[in-house]
């Protein structure tokens, strides 16, 4: 049977996230080549001239909604209008990214469209000639694979996880444009602020030393830093639980809620390997990690594993080098 | 004013323990070395609540669980903390209940309850869905809000404050009319440690024991399989001892010219 899909799009400060290029992946992949609809939803203030582009680009239909609202994300407003929008459109499945923005909306709309709802998927994978869909749980130890039932499925994807969509295409521009007023009563928009910019040292590094829940204690950082301190160009990050107990600042946290980074070394100390950790650090070139778990999930995501105290470990790594290095 | 927070117990991720998956690949299954306890960011919901009560001394905070018989202690770590009444809704067996599910038995338990505020962590660190508080709101048909750092409220306006933290350093400020539904991000403030006063009285406080045969079952989520992951790369273990494996690293790094 054939099924419609749609892929929402999101948009920040003139932009489309990526990870929507990444739900548009998805998508195909979960879809019948050529007997499937794929339709693209585009939800922005100015959304006409951005629409026609996604659909050039694409190829695929875009149906543009003016959120108006000075482009602010309200979740009453965004949940009110697609929740009309599928039930008239009959979709069967959703695909959006999981950004905190995706995450806010997704669980209410897929219980207001009475379908189910998934997260941080991170695969599309046939089981008995099923299509199913793989995402982390357990702090990625394990993962779950999911059948979706004919009634049709929210599918919101962990960010990093699909690659972006990014065919050459030919397509002719698609679009429709809507307005929707839905009046936000029991949501209100204040504004949206930037409390901390992106850190450039996190970004500019080549080498990036990573620390997780597992050195411990606060001052087992110290073995962290100078273990930065033997390459040449490097900085140091962390997971959020190291930023939560103030041991590092949220500047310097990698993941879904703080950087996204791609250094040609990422060594990952103590890190258990959370979702949300390795969307932010996937891509890096050459993945080491040092933990004493050696089912740490971090190691699936890894070039090369060591299993060992880092306490211990990263002294005797930095006597080898000073020994072994070329003077 | 009557605020609940909504509380989860999960493994802990332990190297000692094992989590293991069932010869028919449907089930987890925890080794006798798996310690259970409150899902880390509930904590900070649980605090959040405290601090509340602290600027509206009026106020009353109940914790809520949803687990099978041993979950009522994070209820009890929640009321030694300051809660100041616990409910259970007790499950059989499995603590892998779909959150759609879960959400649809504490909206069934609470919808009558008059609560002005609902609280929950943001995500559990077992299933990773981050689903209960935005379904619970839905079915309630209150608002609700997700990855909340900070909540001020006004209840001369009957409306809450709320930053939500959003990608790349933005935080998305909202007022939300109540009652209302609050999922809370690590980080937000300081979860205190049980004190023994209240420890003592979470102890011998009774809990309200509902149990799950009394509600309404939804319609199961499609069947799931659990495996575990594949290797995304090489993931070369290095053998040896300490020192071996540090000659080793160095010279992978040399090789990938990260060192001279």
């Amino acid at each position: 049977m054939k099924k419609k899909t749609a892929v929402i799009f999101e948009s920040f400060q003139e932009n489309l996230r990526i990870a929507s290029w990444e739900a548009l992946t998805c998508a195909i992949e979960f879809s019948e080549d050529g007997v499937d609809e794929i339709t693209l939803v585009l939800m922005d203030d100015k959304p006409k001239t951005k629409a026609g582009e996604l659909s050039r680009q694409s190829g695929y239909p875009v149906i543009a909604i003016d959120i108006g609202n000075g482009g602010l994300y309200n979740s009453e407003r965004t949940l009110s209008m697609l929740s009309d929008l599928f039930r008239n459109q009959e979709t069967t499945h959703i695909c959006l990214a999981g950004t905190t923005q995706g995450l806010d909306y997704a669980p209410g709309l897929a219980t207001r469209l009475s379908k189910q709802c998934m997260t941080a998927v991170e695969s599309v994978v046939t089981e008995e000639q099923n299509l199913c869909l793989a995402r982390a749980i357990y702090g990625g130890k394990i993962m779950e694979k999911v059948r979706v039932d004919a009634s049709g499925a929210v599918i919101v994807t962990q960010p990093g996880t699909f690659k972006p969509f990014s065919e050459e295409t030919s397509g002719a521009e698609v679009v429709e444009c809507l307005t929707i007023d839905t009046p936000a009563e029991s949501i209100h928009n204040v504004k949206v602020k930037q409390v901390q910019k992106e850190s450039s040292a996190l970004a500019e590094a080549p080498v990036i030393i990573s620390a997780g829940r597992g050195i411990k204690e606060e001052e087992n950082l110290e073995l962290v830093q100078r273990l930065a301190a033997v390459f040449t160009k490097s900085a140091v990050g962390g997971s959020r639980p190291i930023c939560d107990l103030e041991w590092m600042e949220y500047k310097q946290q990698v993941g879904i809620t703080g950087a996204t980074v791609t250094p040609d070394l990422y060594l990952a100390c103590g890190i258990s390997g959370a979702a949300q950790h390795i969307s932010g650090m996937r891509n890096s070139g050459f993945i080491v990690s040092i933990n004493i778990d050696p089912k740490a999930a971090i190691f699936n995501y890894s070039d090369v594993c060591i299993v060992e105290d880092l306490t211990t470990f990263i002294p005797t790594f930095i006597e080898t080098v000073e020994k072994l290095k070329p003077a | 004013m009557k605020i609940l927070v909504c509380v989860k117990q999960v493994p802990e991720f332990d190297p000692e323990a094992e989590i293991a998956i069932s010869e028919n690949g449907q089930d987890i299954i925890y080794d006798h070395l798996t310690a259970f306890r409150i899902n880390r960011v509930d904590e900070y919901a649980v605090e959040e609540a405290l601090l509340i009560k602290k600027q509206h001394p009026d106020a009353t905070i109940d914790a809520l669980t949803v687990g099978p018989d041993d979950s009522a202690t994070v209820v009890r770590r929640a009321m030694g903390m300051g809660a100041n009444h616990g409910i259970h809704i007790r499950t059989s067996d499995s603590r892998n209940r779909p959150a759609h599910q879960v959400a649809q038995w504490i909206a069934q338990v609470v919808q009558d309850s008059g609560y002005d505020l609902i609280l929950t962590g943001v995500m559990s660190e077992d299933q990773m869905q981050g689903q209960v508080g935005p379904i619970l709101a839905e079915t309630l048909k209150q608002p609700c809000a997700t990855s909340v750092i900070r909540q001020e409220i006004m209840p001369e306006t009957g409306v809450v404050a709320v930053e939500r933290e959003i990608e790349g350093g933005f935080r998305d400020i909202l007022e939300l009319k109540l009652p209302a539904v609050l999922t809370v991000q690590s980080g937000m403030n300081t979860p205190r440690y049980p004190s023994l006063s209240n420890v003592m009285r979470a102890k011998r406080a009774k809990l309200d024991i509902i149990e799950v045969d009394s509600l309404t079952q939804v319609t199961a989520i499609a069947q799931a399989s659990l495996d575990y992951p594949e290797k995304t790369r090489a993931a070369k273990v290095l053998a040896g001892t300490a020192e071996e494996k540090a000659k080793q690293l160095f010279h992978i790094l040399q090789e990938k010219a990260i060192f001279p």
